[in-house]
């Protein structure tokens, strides 16, 4: 599947509900009113959304938002993340409401990550690395990421054997992690 | 306690094994095979084989994209400490900490699943034979008790327990490291064919080679070849590794004559006085709470060393007040497992147009080069050896996460392209038999069930240390001689015993009574139909990972007990 059908397909994923109940579920819910978080409260999750969007942003692949990661970082806060990673994650979050992060334009916005990648007070890039962390795991483990800029193959084959030293070229990418 | 005898005659069967892992799984299958009317105990849930919620999900399927919860962590703290087992794809194969306690003295993590098929579904699945230098090594320096047997002896039913298992890899010609009957290997990548060359020829004495596992690299006796997914712990649909429920207890449900019982926890072996025999077992039904009494005129206990060991311990009659077959006052004591997590990893500058397709499951492996026995390997600081588990491979999108300054659409895109070439190597080494390093019972402490929990006492010592250096700078002028850059070393001091998942030597084998639990046939020395086949009859731990030596050790246990049957001499 090359990039530009791997997109068409993405595309429709969020219309069509052919596909396994697993899925159906998961699409409904990352579907569902991305204004409602389950865990952060609403104030936080527009900052998450905002910030994980221009740091992933939609490009030739889907950006944060199509490829559900608030929802992924909602869940991941509320159900996979200890106290002091809790603590930390809404502490940084609070820095960025106070300034109505989601409302400044997107160059504000860039300018914001900018200035806390190279803030050497230790804080603000610790956090930023919790954030980005959730933020990729959510965007490059999703089922937009697998099925748009990896190579989705769910079931390789036994002919891979074959196939350990091989051009990059005919490979066709990367294969989806697991 | 109330026991249930009723129904004498239906409670009665040729053999009872007593656990449905690895070992588990081969007794039933070799015992029902040689004709015996088999009745297999697992205390934990059926697993049919194909039975693996997890197995076809994808990663996106998992709320936390197959993490660690919070509710897991709380749960299965002890079960979470590898840092792997407990995530969502495989925390159901692991029990929950909170209803199965035990206690440390000294840090001991003690991971397993309480299900059919056991750790075979989750076992690391690397399969190397032991050698002479094994086998004769205590022998030689002085540690631990002489194995009462030599490689000779075990090598037909190594070769049987391979053909059967469907073992992956190459003959080496290695004195260390047993050629065997092997499938063809995984292929390696371009790093690491390119790192083999270089380290073979820059040291001699070394060699890296594929890993051998108990994945199938093709179809074979009816189980399918790998498919490159490498979900393997979920549990195989196409049972492309080896596990007892894939394997060997298809096999053994194949010749009508084993009966499996699942939810069945064995609390104690039976002791006649009159016969100087096991009669049988108690059990407790895990669902029902009943007592319950299966009796057989051969038992193998196959529950893990320490599952296996607890029963023994809590077996106590007049004739064995501390356990049965505890003459030596070995029991519980040797404890065993591997050291690891130290090694070094490195970037490789190069082969950026190479890559390979799928997902192997396997990786390399490089075999002990030390303390061969040939005067040229010999180590001051150390007795024994170590192996490297490891490989090559390109990096992933996790290497932007720390690249603070870079985000944007060009990030993205750079993500879904192959980083660089890294390769690290792991390295396992062997852990003495120190009569000191034990587990033993805790009557103050019992379970649900009210039976005693266990307790464990035991540590690496200055053998393990001193061994852990060098493996460490091993593994760096290694990885420098293959063209790494940016070598960097680990060593993980606080890694405690039990991690590693290969607990052994409780029960050891030996040539006297007087200082072993078994004898060379695995037979307890003044019980001889009591058999114990797993772990816990390891005399000393090797540096290899132990299954598959489980595996050919437990089909030679069950020869001989039907042999024996057979001249009634048990």
């Amino acid at each position: 599947m090359n990039r530009r059908e791997a997109l068409k397909h993405t595309a429709l994923m969020f219309g069509v509900a052919a596909s396994p109940a697993t899925v159906t579920r998961a699409l409904a819910e990352m579907a569902g009113d991305s204004s409602a978080p389950r865990y952060l409260t609403s104030s936080q999750y527009k900052v998450v959304a905002a910030m994980a969007e221009r740091l992933l942003p939609a490009s030739d692949t889907p950006g944060a938002m199509d490829a559900g990661v608030p929802q992924f970082i909602d869940v991941c806060y509320g159900l996979f993340t200890d106290a002091e990673g809790k603590n930390n994650l809404r502490t940084g979050l609070a820095d960025l409401e106070r300034i109505d992060y989601d409302h400044l334009s997107e160059a504000e916005q860039d300018d914001i990550i900018r200035s806390i990648a190279s803030d050497n007070a230790k804080p603000g890039k610790s956090w930023l690395r919790q954030f980005r962390a959730l933020a990729f795991n959510g965007y490059f483990t999703s089922e937009a990421a697998a099925k748009s800029g990896f190579i989705w193959d769910p079931v390789p084959g036994n002919g891979s054997n074959q196939t350990q030293c091989i051009p990059l070229a005919e490979t066709g990418g990367v294969s989806f992690y697991e | 306690m109330n026991v249930s005898t009723k129904g004498t005659a239906s409670h009665t069967y040729d053999a009872i094994v007593v656990g449905s892992g690895i070992s588990g799984g081969w007794a039933a299958k070799e015992l029902t095979e040689k004709g015996l009317n088999t009745l297999v105990l697992e205390r934990g849930r059926d697993v049919k084989h194909g039975d693996y919620p997890t197995a076809m999900m994808e990663k996106w399927e998992f709320p936390g994209r197959n993490t660690i919860s919070q509710e897991s962590r709380e749960r299965q703290a002890k079960q979470s400490r590898t840092g792997y087992t407990t995530r969502e794809a495989t925390a159901h194969w692991f029990v929950d900490d909170i209803d199965n306690p035990y206690s440390e003295d000294k840090a001991f993590d003690w991971c397993r699943g309480y299900h059919v098929g056991g750790r075979s579904l989750m076992w690391g699945r690397q399969s190397y034979r032991l050698g002479d230098l094994d086998f004769e090594a205590n022998a030689k320096d002085g540690f631990g008790v002489d194995w009462p047997l030599r490689y000779a002896e075990i090598k037909p039913w190594y070769d049987h327990a391979e053909r059967f298992a469907g073992i992956s890899g190459q003959n080496e010609g290695l004195y260390q490291l047993p050629d065997g009957d092997f499938l063809p290997p995984f292929e390696m990548n371009c790093l690491e064919k390119h790192a083999k060359q270089r380290i073979e020829k820059k040291f001699g004495d070394r060699k890296l080679i594929h890993a051998r596992v108990a994945h199938l690299s093709q179809a074979h006796l009816g189980r399918g070849g790998c498919h490159f997914r490498n979900r393997c712990s979920r549990g195989c649909p196409y049972g492309a590794y080896f596990s007892s429920n894939a394997s060997t207890l298809p096999a053994a449900a194949a010749t009508g004559r084993m009966t499996l019982r699942p939810f069945s926890i064995v609390t104690e072996l039976i002791y006649d006085q009159e016969t100087s025999r096991a009669k049988g077992v108690r059990i407790l039904d895990a669902e029902t709470g009943e007592a319950m009494e299966y009796y057989a005129k051969v038992v193998f206990l196959c529950a893990s060393a320490i599952a296996s060991t607890s029963i023994l311990l809590n077996s106590k009659s007049d004739r064995f007040p501390t356990g049965l077959g505890n003459d030596s006052g070995e029991l519980g004591h040797n404890l065993m497992d591997h050291h690891f997590k130290v090694g070094a990893s490195g970037r490789y500058d190069g082969f950026e147009d190479m890559y390979y397709k799928g997902r192997r499951p396997t990786s390399t492996y490089i075999p002990r080069f030390r303390n061969l026995g040939d005067g040229l390997s010999d180590q001051k600081d150390y007795v024994r050896g170590f192996g490297y588990q490891g490989g090559a491979s390109r990096t992933n999108w996790t290497r932007g996460v720390a690249e603070l300054a870079r985000f944007g659409a060009d990030l993205k895109a750079d993500m879904f392209a192959p980083g660089g070439w890294r390769m690290g190597y792991g390295s396992w080494g062997e852990h003495l038999p120190y009569h000191e390093n034990r587990m033993y019972l805790n009557y103050d402490k019992t379970d649900k069930w009210g039976m005693p929990t266990v307790t464990f006492d035991c540590e690496f010592k200055e053998n393990e240390r001193n061994m852990r250096k060098d493996m460490q700078a091993s593994a760096i002028e290694m990885l420098e001689a293959a063209g790494l850059k940016d070598v960097t070393g680990f060593d993980d001091p606080t890694s405690a015993p039990g991690l590693c998942i290969h607990e052994m030597g409780t029960a050891r084998m030996g040539r006297d009574p007087k200082t072993s639990v078994l004898n060379g046939h695995n037979q307890v020395h003044a019980v001889p139909n009591v058999f114990v086949t797993d772990g816990s009859f390891m005399t000393s731990s090797s540096c290899v990972n132990p299954s598959l030596t489980y595996m050919a050790f437990t089909a030679r246990a069950a020869d001989h007990a039907v042999n024996e049957l057979n001249r009634h001499n048990i």
